[in-house]
């Protein structure tokens, strides 16, 4: 576990930016927001390659950069890594070279850090590759190997900047896979809500070079602060196994799917697909389960509703159907959702434990 | 069979280009019929020439070592540092490009001369002179030298991509690592370039040198000193020489540089 704590200020040219958040005990943080909110500075700052103009960043209860008592940790002395989008792998040197680097850079002979990088090259899977230079690989084999370079660094915290962003499906789920059986505290910048359901438990919002929520997922996807953060989060994701068209939930529900699957899925669809009954339904939905209402929020014209039972999800319906189901916490109720309405993740990584 | 795009250049430029070209190779053309071809191999290796071709050699070789010690520092502060200023440094830096030689020659005289106001220290302190030496004659091609090599520096070193140096560090890696590791490694290619530049403008230097350095057989008497005086005594030698010129410069302009910068 890596606390991190950043309270305080910074600028760039004529861009202010105000952060203010705490991390605890979570160790897979993301953090989210519109084009331009400030995530990659922030980033930046916790790397130490930008500087705080005034407030504290503090790492496990140790200041890293603090202008009052005028101390600033240099980066190559903070134990972290921060992974640029695009991964930034040096173009000079071959895949083991770029891997390795991490123990030549703390001063080991070229053999002795080859060696030492061996193991690591072998779980990214790397090993036939590792002769090659950065441009003669593909785009998930370069953020293989960013990534298994900036874990050679064996860092306290990583911190990720999209490192999906620009890969296909399948490169990314690997990405993902490996990203979700890490130990490493990890803090990563990403624009794709599945991503963020899939490997966080706490959020960072940020919105227009400040921070305006963070906490841990449920209570975010719960009250999103802004109509940003409420669409972000209109999604709920659920895993199981396909057969054909039919899904069967990790607790045993069945939903039907819009194309044949096979193996280990995930299914998203948004809230607002869900809808509500009194009794179950009939007719075109064929996707309906009996659910138990576990929490209601209200904002504007629209209600969002927790449903728990075979599985958790969320549901958003209007203000005037809502009063209409005379519904209330607790009730037990009929959710449906058109099979059209379930988009299908394959290759899934296992469900978090 | 291969096919490629063809895309025709507008005909006036071809004419306009061609003239361009004519400018620059036709003198090399009327050396090349002057030249007494018959006996070039006779004047090449007389010993006087010789010598000079081994000095004009020690004294471009070392003012190119000297240019990639003091430039690669020169050109990445240059390139990165933000300072008040800056302009007026990069100005002098670059001055000896567009300064007749002669003049950088005349002010490296009145500074590092007999009478200059360091050079007067330097001989009574230490007892070292440099006029009408090869130390001196280094210097005065140092002088005009350096700017071509910072220049090269710089402008590939402001195209550098800073995050590979960011995460280098983030990686572990001291400030001073970094720059031996990922930094010089980058800049590889225009460091090269920066060389063959360099070396050959400081081999066909000649306003700085006989200013400064003087006219000193064996001492500063380069290719371009010799055959100045060989113009006014031996003409023959002095066309042998300026072929040998252009050949040596060719040859590096063509080898060197196109394939260093080729690379990218």
């Amino acid at each position: 576990m890596t606390g991190i704590y950043l309270s305080g200020k910074t600028r760039l040219g004529t861009e202010e930016f105000d952060y203010i958040f705490e991390t605890g005990t979570h160790k897979r943080i993301s953090v989210i927001g519109p084009n331009g909110s400030g995530k990659t500075t922030l980033l930046r700052l916790i790397a130490g390659h930008e500087c705080l103009l005034s407030g504290s960043l503090k790492i496990d209860e140790a200041i890293f950069d603090e202008p009052v008592s005028e101390f600033f940790l240099a980066p190559h002395l903070r134990e972290l890594v921060l992974q640029h989008q695009g991964g930034s792998v040096f173009p000079h040197l071959t895949v083991e070279g770029n891997v390795a680097f991490p123990y030549r850079a703390k001063g080991y002979s070229k053999r002795n850090a080859r060696s030492l990088a061996s193991e690591t090259i072998a779980d990214f899977g790397l090993s036939e590759l590792k002769d090659k230079y950065p441009k003669q690989l593909s785009g998930g084999q370069t953020a293989r190997v960013s990534l298994a370079r900036s874990l050679t660094r064996r860092p306290k915290l990583l911190l990720l900047d999209e490192p999906t962003s620009a890969l296909d499906v399948e490169s990314a789920n690997q990405i993902h896979q490996i990203l979700h059986r890490l130990d490493t505290t990890l803090l990563l910048v990403s624009h794709d809500p599945v991503e963020v359901l899939k490997l966080s438990d706490y959020i960072i919002a940020l919105e227009r070079n400040q921070v305006i929520q963070f906490g841990d997922l449920e209570s975010i996807i719960q009250r999103p602060a802004s109509p940003w953060l409420s669409k972000f989060f209109d999604l709920n994701l659920i895993s199981g196994v396909a057969t054909g068209l039919e899904f069967t939930s990790d607790c045993g529900e069945r939903l039907q799917l819009p194309q044949h699957h096979s193996g280990n899925v995930q299914i998203s669809f948004p809230s607002s697909a869900v809808s509500l009954h009194l009794s179950p339904p009939t007719g075109s939905p064929r996707n309906k389960w009996k659910t138990t209402i576990a929490g209601l929020d209200r904002k504007d014209n629209l209600v969002k509703i927790k449903l728990s039972g075979s599985f958790d999800c969320h549901a958003t319906i209007t203000l005037a159907s809502f009063q209409e189901l005379e519904i209330a916490l607790g009730n037990t109720i009929w959710a449906s959702v058109k099979a059209t309405e379930l988009n299908v993740l394959p290759n899934t990584i296992p469900a978090k434990t | 069979m291969m096919r490629s795009i063809h895309r025709p250049t507008p005909f006036g430029l071809l004419v306009v280009a061609a003239l361009g070209f004519a400018l620059l190779a036709i003198p090399f053309l009327g050396l090349a019929q002057r030249t007494p071809w018959s006996s070039f191999a006779q004047i090449a290796t007389e010993e006087t020439v010789l010598r000079s071709i081994s000095l004009s050699m020690i004294i471009a070789t070392s003012s190119a070592c000297i240019c990639v010690i003091l430039g690669i520092p020169l050109g990445l502060v240059l390139a990165k540092a933000k300072f008040k200023g800056l302009k007026i440094v990069r100005a002098i830096v670059l001055l000896p490009m567009v300064l007749p030689p002669v003049a950088g020659g005349t002010a490296l005289l009145f500074a590092l001369g007999r009478k200059g106001f360091i050079g007067e220290k330097l001989n009574s302190w230490f007892g070292i002179t440099l006029p009408f030496t090869t130390a001196g004659a280094i210097i005065a091609a140092t002088f005009v030298a350096l700017p071509f090599f910072v220049l090269s520096i710089e402008s590939s070193a402001t195209e550098l991509d800073s995050k590979l140096e960011e995460a280098s560090l983030n990686l572990g890696a001291t400030p001073t690592r970094t720059f031996f590791m990922i930094t010089l490694p980058m800049l590889r290619s225009s460091i090269l370039a920066g060389v063959a530049l360099s070396w050959a403008r400081a081999l066909g230097e000649f306003g700085a040198t006989i200013t400064f350095a003087g006219d000193n057989p064996g001492q500063t008497r380069t290719l371009p000193l010799q055959l100045f005086v060989a113009l006014e005594t031996n003409p023959e030698r002095a066309m042998v020489i300026g072929m040998l010129m252009v050949v040596i410069s060719l040859f590096v302009l063509v080898t060197l540089r196109g394939n260093w910068l080729g690379r990218r």
